[in-house]
């Protein structure tokens, strides 16, 4: 069993999707995630295992490469893909509650702003530490964010803007959330956002990329 | 006189050249080699992007009223734009300015949305970042069109600024809008002075007998993750 979880991670590493896939070019006609996940449950090894152990530790060591400049963005994404491919597999895990996952993030992009390739870049990273990620898209009023939070009570919240008008916004709906929740932890980032904009705005935490985003939310 | 009209620049697509180096250094790879895998994806969508790249803008040349440098303001037609006092000391001595806005429209942002939700992230962003390049370009080309417009009336041009940049608010894009007819190019402006399509550049160059084109001041300015920091 040790080796299995050890070859999963090892494909979650390196974003080895799956057999066809002929990236990375040394593993070239092996198996991938997606196969060697299927495997492990197969051979009765509980999802569980197989998403703490395998995964969120394939996409640990990712992380931390990232942060040491080892790898850069395409690696990193290429990772998170292999962690879909193997996540599929453990989907109806999921559902019926056999596996429960860190935690609820409410992700959305601002009020009046459209961006959202810096929101996605944000969700994957967050998904991929073992987070569930409710993603609200782009233009996001509060109220939308406050119906969430009624659903999902534990939720943290976290918000991207990219033009200083909309970051206005992202400043009035961090004060409307808070004055309904103020108790459920609310993650601000976007190219202009900075850490006294955070202060002044009352929000929980700041980070220039995702990366910040996961440190917090696992510490 | 320099005739107070709206131009449209005829781009083509093929007119576009983007530079793989800096997609490269946006993923990344600043000084390293990209694994194969990452030059396979650049190349596939830098071909596929020449059937998405509509590239589209113009602008209108107008006298400036008054170029006021201690306060930032640049006066026109009776219109205030507050450029700030780094943009107004780069426009010393202009006597007409140049206003313009392009765009690529918007096939790249969609298929680039589509393929980062089907979960093909890298090659999303690198469509994305082609995209962004593409509208740089455009605006570099527009750029160049105005210089030589500006060369047969023996004017010389300054850099471009765009609101949003060089500390000049972003909501300025409203005024700078104002000279323009709606859906100018296919391209408007929301509330929160947000273009759509997203990959759309607007800003101003000034024309003057004896004007210069300086380097961005950059040293004058906080924002160090500028994309155009010690660039130009
Ligand atoms: C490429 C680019 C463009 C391209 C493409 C635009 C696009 N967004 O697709 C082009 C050339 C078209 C462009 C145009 C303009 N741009 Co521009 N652009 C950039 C640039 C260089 C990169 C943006 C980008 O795509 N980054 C990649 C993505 C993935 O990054 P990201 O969205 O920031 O997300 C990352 C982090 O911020 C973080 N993050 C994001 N959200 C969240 C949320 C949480 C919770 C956390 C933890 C983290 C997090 O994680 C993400 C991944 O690392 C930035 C400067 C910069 N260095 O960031 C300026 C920038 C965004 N642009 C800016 C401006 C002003 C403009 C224009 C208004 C200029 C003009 N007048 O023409 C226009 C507006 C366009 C429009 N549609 O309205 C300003 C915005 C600030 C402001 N003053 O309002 C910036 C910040 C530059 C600056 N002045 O410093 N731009």
């Amino acid at each position: 069993m040790e080796d299995i979880l050890e070859q999963i991670t090892t494909c979650i590493e390196f974003g080895k999707i799956n057999k066809a896939a002929p990236y990375p070019p040394n593993m070239k006609d092996q198996d991938g995630a997606d196969e060697l996940t299927k495997q492990a449950l197969e051979q009765g090894v509980k999802a569980e295992t197989i998403l703490k152990q395998a995964l969120i530790t394939g996409m640990d060591r990712v992380g931390k490469k990232f942060s040491e400049k080892k790898i850069f963005i395409p690696q990193m994404l290429m990772s998170a893909k292999a962690m879909n491919a193997a996540i599929e597999h453990l989907k109806p895990f999921f559902t019926s509650g056999e596996i429960q996952r860190k935690g609820k993030f409410i992700l959305a992009t601002v009020q009046g702003d459209l961006h959202d390739i810096g929101k996605n870049l944000v969700k994957m990273a967050i998904e991929g530490s073992g987070w569930e990620v409710i993603d609200l898209g782009t233009d996001v009023k509060s109220e939308k964010i406050i119906a969430s939070l009624a659903e999902n009570p534990d939720a943290k919240v976290g918000l991207s803007a990219l033009l200083t008008t909309t970051m206005q916004n992202m400043k009035d709906i961090v004060q409307n959330v808070k004055s309904h929740y103020p108790h459920n932890e609310i993650l601000i980032g976007g190219a202009p956002v900075t850490e006294d904009f955070r202060k002044q705005i009352g929000a929980d935490f700041y980070s220039p990329d995702p990366q910040g985003a996961v440190a917090y939310l696992n510490q | 006189m320099i005739p107070d009209q709206i131009t449209y620049v005829p781009i083509h697509t093929a007119d576009i050249k983007i530079n793989t180096q800096n997609i490269l250094s946006f993923l990344g790879y600043k000084h390293q080699e990209p694994e194969e895998m990452v030059s396979v994806v650049i190349n596939k969508y830098l071909s596929e992007s020449i059937h998405l790249i509509h590239p589209k803008g113009g602008f209108i040349i107008k006298k400036i009223d008054h170029l006021d440098k201690t306060k930032g303001i640049l006066l026109i037609d009776g219109k205030a734009l507050h450029v700030n006092r780094i943009i107004a000391s780069q426009l010393t001595g202009i006597e007409f300015i140049a206003l313009f806005i392009c765009t690529i429209g918007d096939k790249i942002e969609k298929l680039a949305r589509k393929l980062m939700g089907e979960g093909d992230s890298l090659e999303g962003y690198t469509l994305d970042i082609i995209g962004s390049e593409a509208a740089e370009e455009t605006a570099e080309i527009i750029h160049q069109f105005i210089n030589k417009t500006a060369n047969q009336y023996r004017y010389s041009i300054t850099n471009r600024f765009s609101p949003g940049y060089c500390t000049w608010n972003v909501k300025e894009q409203a005024e700078l809008f104002s000279f323009f007819p709606q859906q100018f190019s296919g391209i408007t402006l929301t509330e929160s002075a947000l273009m759509s399509p997203i990959k759309s550049v607007s800003g101003i160059i000034g024309l003057g007998k004896e004007v210069k084109k300086h380097k961005y001041p950059c040293q004058k300015c906080k924002q160090t993750d500028c994309l155009y920091r010690n660039q130009h």
